[in-house]
């Protein structure tokens, strides 16, 4: 089978699955309850759609520096044997480059915020 | 017979019951939970996923109210159960009118249409952040019956914390049974900690505990894999740090003085002490000091946090008589 | 194909331990107890949102399966295996955020976002564990890779990145010590509002991330189909059993991780850790 049939084989096969596990659902019970939302007992104040307040937010800008970093590694991994040294000073120079920052991180706190 | 009704009483088998207590239910808990033990049921942690309710004791009219919100927002087949009756669940169909018995219709507990979204309010860093009000307790898995705790919350830190007692009284059914208590204190807090396994073992050593059954040499093991655990120290240690000046601003008992995990490590060697027939140190636990001293406690914490440190003060607030 | 379906059937048998060892009912019959539940939504929930949500988990489940060799052969003849289980893998962060932001409830919202964060701390450990099996191979697809390991298993000369993916792989899976996005402490957290349909789907997909996941250690670390006497496939299938039934073993071991303490950790330890690891392998590999 080419690639794309066996992709789109698996897709129909989970999204077949999926639809009968919907359409059985809706058989034994037809109707929707609009209830809730859970509080403990207790009723909603206000919406919980909210502006959150993401107390990591700087580990998230450090994670994007390291993960848009990783794009390059998956292609030197497989030339690293080839071409040798030169590749793995290159690319550990760059990752302590990284790993500077992380540890400037570290030490401003941006790692732990309880 | 179709197709629907022998799928229906296949579910019907194994139902997931949603258990709340009443201050004064913790008898009936106890017998809930072993009676789920035994027949290989779980309980549900949210009542989304069920609708099998469990109400034990006798809540007073707030608790009650709190419960019908609950119950009214839980998906049928519903079944609203005493504790005794586990083996006669008998749902309601699903073909009724969708009218409460009462004749209110169901979901109506939480008019959606005047909620308005979050406001702002400053937080720690200085930031305008909106802000969430929620609530903990008094209908929640593993909390302790009749607490409810107003939180406001910014992202799930909490910025300010209210304790209301919703229901007490009914005499401690503790009272003379303090091993057996620390034990399903442990159990409760190993749950909310997400150690499924050691709660399971806390909760069993409890029971047999009750039952008057030899448990020494099973709870030395306990103590032995709790104590050992990096993990749970990890995570509790400097959490919920209680000054000893709280002794006196609260009148909170000594034990209370410390961290989480010390908490966690007192109770251990209480019930170690406990079962070996020891003088049970402290004796009368002063709950309401208990309360009174946790909006400090959870002030600046996250959920997860306040979540043990409530655990690993545990007020009954059976023993409770006057409600604040 | 045989082997989505293999590891499918595998998902549902992560599930029947996990029934045993937590003394509740098995898959099939909690299955229908979600089916003939009726379906329940919160006022002004983001219903669409929330299902895109659940059902994309089973959905990067099956697509991430598509990559999994048993023996030498996998249902997709692809040379990136590694790249696009790891591309799938990430689709997790979204689907437990949708699910979490859209049912309009504070804990489940709580749920999304404690995933997010958690995300932040396994992924990185994670993509070097999976990059030092690759680099070791020269090559990036997972039969090669399983293949590579004809005398000693990468599980063994590189101990440190296979303890990473393992951490890794009960993390992307919200499992066990990782399991706080769904904690009982928040009542269900992202789940809490899953409406019984919803729940089975998004639950499944859970099961069938962890079969994944396991189904990966094997020809990244544990010699592929490689041993004695027994089919290549088979082998495949019998390592793969062992770390799923480890992984699911764990779940009930363990307390939860929460987070505020555990990114500190991932990158001030794990990280460094597996680099270091990195290191030692690319030097060999250049000798």
């Amino acid at each position: 089978m080419p690639p794309y049939a066996v992709v789109l084989s698996v897709l129909g096969l989970v999204g077949a699955v999926v639809a009968a596990v919907y359409a059985l659902s809706y058989a034994m019970a037809p109707e929707t309850l609009e209830a809730g939302p859970f509080l403990s007992g207790g009723r909603p104040r206000e919406h919980a759609f909210s502006r959150y307040h993401v107390r990591w937010y700087a580990v998230t800008m450090v994670f994007l520096a390291f993960d848009m970093e990783m794009v390059f590694m998956y292609p030197w991994a497989l030339v690293v044997a080839s071409v040798g040294v030169k590749a793995v000073v290159e690319m550990f120079a760059f990752l302590v480059l990284l790993l500077v920052g992380v540890l400037y991180a570290w030490r401003e706190g941006a790692l732990r915020w309880a | 017979m179709g197709l629907r009704e022998r799928l229906r009483g296949f579910a019907a088998r194994s139902p997931r019951p949603f258990v709340v207590s009443a201050a004064d239910g913790t008898g009936d808990r106890l017998a809930v939970e072993a009676g789920l033990r035994a027949r290989r049921w779980r309980p549900a942690v949210s009542p989304a996923e069920t609708g099998v309710l469990v109400v034990c004791g006798h809540p007073g009219e707030a608790l009650a109210e709190a419960i019908d919100v609950v119950w009214s927002a839980m998906p049928g087949p519903r079944a609203r159960i005493r504790p005794d009756e586990l083996d006669g669940i008998e749902p309601d169909g699903l073909e009724s009118d969708g009218l409460e018995s009462d004749g209110a219709p169901r979901g109506a507990a939480s008019p959606s249409d005047d909620v308005g979204m979050a406001d702002r309010a400053d937080d720690r860093d200085g930031l305008r952040l909106d802000v969430l009000h929620v609530p903990l307790g008094p209908v929640l898995a593993d909390w302790p019956a009749g607490l409810r705790l107003d939180l406001a919350l910014q992202g799930d830190v909490v910025q300010s914390a209210e304790a209301v007692i919703v229901d007490a009284g009914g005499g401690s059914f503790w009272a003379g049974r303090e091993a057996a208590r620390r034990l399903d204190g442990a159990a409760r807090f190993l749950r909310v900690a997400g150690w499924a396994d050691a709660a399971r073992r806390a909760a069993v050593l409890r029971d047999d505990v009750l039952d008057g059954r030899p448990v020494r040499d099973r709870f030395e093991a306990l103590e032995r894999t709790v104590r050992r655990s990096r993990l749970l120290r990890w995570m509790t240690r400097g959490v919920g740090n209680l000054a000893p000046d709280a002794v006196e601003r609260h009148g909170v008992p000594a034990w209370c003085v410390g961290d989480v995990a010390g908490r966690l490590d007192g109770w251990l060697r209480e019930i170690g002490a406990a079962l070996d027939g020891g003088g049970t140190p402290g004796g009368h636990d002063r709950d309401e000091a208990l309360v009174s001293v946790l909006p400090e406690l959870v002030t600046g914490a996250d959920l997860g946090q306040a979540r043990l440190i409530v655990a690993s003060l545990d007020p009954d607030l059976a023993a409770v008589t006057a409600r604040a | 194909m045989l082997e989505v379906v293999v590891l499918g059937v595998l998902a549902v048998a992560a599930a029947s331990l996990d029934a045993v060892l937590a003394g509740g009912p098995g898959p099939f019959r909690e299955a229908a107890r979600l089916l003939v539940l009726e379906r329940r939504t919160t006022p002004q929930a983001d219903r669409l949102l929330a299902r895109i949500g659940a059902i994309a988990l089973p959905l990067a489940a099956a697509l991430a399966a598509l990559v999994v060799p048993f023996g030498g052969h996998a249902a997709l003849d692809t040379r990136v295996g590694v790249v696009w289980f790891n591309a799938m893998e990430v689709v997790g962060w979204a689907a437990v955020w949708l699910v979490g932001w859209g049912a309009n409830s504070a804990f489940a919202l709580v749920g999304g976002y404690r995933f997010i964060a958690q995300g932040l701390a396994y992924e990185l450990p994670h993509m070097f564990a999976l990059i030092t099996a690759a680099l070791a191979a020269h090559s990036l697809d997972l039969r090669a890779i399983g293949a590579a390991q004809g005398g000693l298993w990468f599980g063994v000369w590189m101990p440190v990145a296979f303890a990473v993916y393992l951490v890794s792989a009960l993390a992307m899976a919200f499992w066990g010590p990782f399991g706080a996005p769904l904690g009982a402490d928040i009542a269900g957290g992202a789940a809490l509002e899953l409406p019984g349909p919803d729940r089975l789907v998004f639950l499944a997909g859970r099961y069938g991330l962890l079969a994944v996941a396991s189904a990966v250690a094997v020809p990244l670390f544990l010699g592929g189909g490689g041993g004695p006497v027994l089919p290549a496939w088979l082998w495949s299938l019998v390592k793969t059993c062992a770390v799923l039934a480890l992984l699911v073993w764990a779940r009930r071991r363990l307390p939860v991780l929460r987070m505020d303490r555990f990114v500190q950790a991932a990158w001030v330890v794990l990280i460094p850790a597996v680099l270091l690891q990195m290191l030692v392998v690319a030097v060999v590999v250049v000798d």
